[in-house]
């Protein structure tokens, strides 16, 4: 029998749902698919969170998404601020320094506290197994082996939403925007960005094996 | 049309000619101004006397529930050059008309931080400057004229409106002329029709960005267009960095 999971979608800083949804999750072995900061009103706050769930519950996994790797980019000067605001990060940064003054990096780097550092330098690109592959950007159907993060986690995949695409494991991911605000779910794909923090949709995890959707 | 078709950077779902050329009352000095429907964000660019403005449809949806100048202006006035989806119908049937312009120019207003510059700064981008100061002045004037009960986006009409006929020479001189005095000429009728001062408290723009993205989508906006010079700047950033 395969292990009780909860797989949890995109989050993009909105707090509140995702407190929501947590609470009608018990007994399951998290599994969060990245994507918590940027767009929405409260990353500081998101990670807050996160970082306490992971030190009650050891088995919990944390996935990176771009927007992870966006904001430890911007951080060490690797992304400019013009690519991260792009990327939504403008509230991301006013979650932490509030109000900017001129430098805004240097500001950042020093309002950002090391545990939330730390938590994202930890998120991992994905979790495998027998019969899953969680990764934020999804696999890429056409090399199907691939577990670069510039595929699974950076990437963009449209053809998993294919009609009649055949892969050898369930696929859960986030990162593509289901305007529905609902799920994608097929026999081979799974997509949980609901919208959350981003256009006022829910945050939404998805009860494996049982294949449950439950919305916060 | 044909013409105009061809000289658009792909991608786009749909384009669209709109005002003096959509109008039919252009000069020989007017420029071509054309809405190219994008699948993503992208700056807006030029190809010789076509000005090419970029919106997702998303955005123009949202621009029309919220009963924008622009959304207003495509559909009164624009012509559709490729729309095979129908937008501009559905920009129709969704835009709501809003009571008055005032928020239109608060954010106008919220703007001014935007044109501190000095004259070196001026000089590193005065095509962005130029057009920023046009643009801010024209859309404070469309939102005055409207609120006046104005029925074309004809520039001409609107000052007539609004009783600023002396600002016409003011708008075509800082855009083809692109230099200093004239954008302080330009930044200070800002000044006058708007009663913001332009003065820029935070250190930088990238600091000014940031407290404006709390509550002034188009300060955000038109802020990072600045900073971006017309260089296009996507999510792909983050796939030439060495992970």
């Amino acid at each position: 029998m395969p292990e009780s999971l909860a797989f949890i979608g995109d989050i993009h800083a909105d707090s509140v749902r995702l407190s929501a949804l947590l609470r009608k999750i018990e007994g399951r072995r998290l599994v969060f698919l990245g994507d918590y900061i940027d767009h929405g009103p409260n990353s500081s706050g998101v990670l807050e969170l996160l970082i306490d769930i992971g030190k009650r519950d050891q088995d919990a996994v944390f996935l990176s998404g771009n927007h992870e790797i966006g904001l430890l980019a911007f951080l060490s000067g690797k992304l400019s601020f013009l690519e991260y605001a792009w990327m939504g990060g403008l509230s991301t940064i006013r979650s932490y320094i509030g109000e900017a003054r001129k430098d805004v990096r240097q500001e950042l780097i020093a309002a950002v506290p090391a545990s939330h550092c730390e938590f994202l330098s930890n998120c991992v690109p994905f979790f495998e197994t027998e019969q899953l592959v969680a990764c934020h950007a999804g696999i890429n159907p056409a090399r199907p082996e691939s577990r670069e993060i510039a595929e699974i986690v950076l990437g963009r995949h449209p053809s998993l939403f294919n009609d009649g695409l055949h892969l050898d494991k369930l696929v859960v991911c986030g990162h593509y925007l289901q305007k529905t605000l609902t799920p994608f779910v097929s026999n081979g794909v799974v997509c949980l960005n609901t919208g959350c923090g981003t256009i006022e949709g829910p945050a939404t995890a998805l009860l494996y094996p049982e294949m449950t959707v439950l919305h916060g | 049309m044909k013409g105009l078709v061809a000289a658009v950077e792909p991608p786009f779902s749909a384009l669209f000619l709109y005002g003096s050329h959509a109008r039919g009352d252009a000069h020989e000095s007017s420029d071509v101004d054309v809405l190219q429907v994008t699948p993503a964000h992208r700056a807006p660019y030029s190809v010789g006397r076509v000005n090419v403005t970029c919106y997702t449809f998303e955005q123009l949806l949202r621009i029309a529930r919220r009963g924008g100048l622009f959304a207003r202006h495509l559909i009164e006035e624009a012509t559709p050059l490729v729309d095979p989806e129908d937008m501009l119908g559905a920009l129709k049937s969704t835009y709501v008309h809003p009571l008055d312009y005032g928020g239109v120019k608060k954010e106008v207003y919220g703007c001014a931080p935007l044109l501190d510059v000095t004259e070196s700064e001026f000089n590193d981008n005065a095509v962005g400057l130029s057009s920023l100061a046009t643009y801010l002045i024209r859309t404070y004037f469309y939102a005055t004229a409207f609120d006046q009960g104005a029925r074309s986006f004809s520039m001409e009409h609107i000052l007539e409106l609004v009783g600023q006929r002396r600002a016409r020479l003011i708008l075509l001189e800082v855009r083809s002329q692109l230099n200093f005095p004239k954008f302080r000429t330009a930044r200070t009728l800002f000044e006058e029709i708007t009663g913001a001062v332009c003065k820029r408290v935070e250190g930088s723009l990238e600091a000014f960005i940031v407290n404006a993205s709390a509550q002034n989508e188009l300060a955000m906006i038109l802020g990072l267009r600045l900073l971006a010079r017309g260089r296009p700047f996507t999510y792909d950033a983050l796939l030439d960095l060495e992970l």
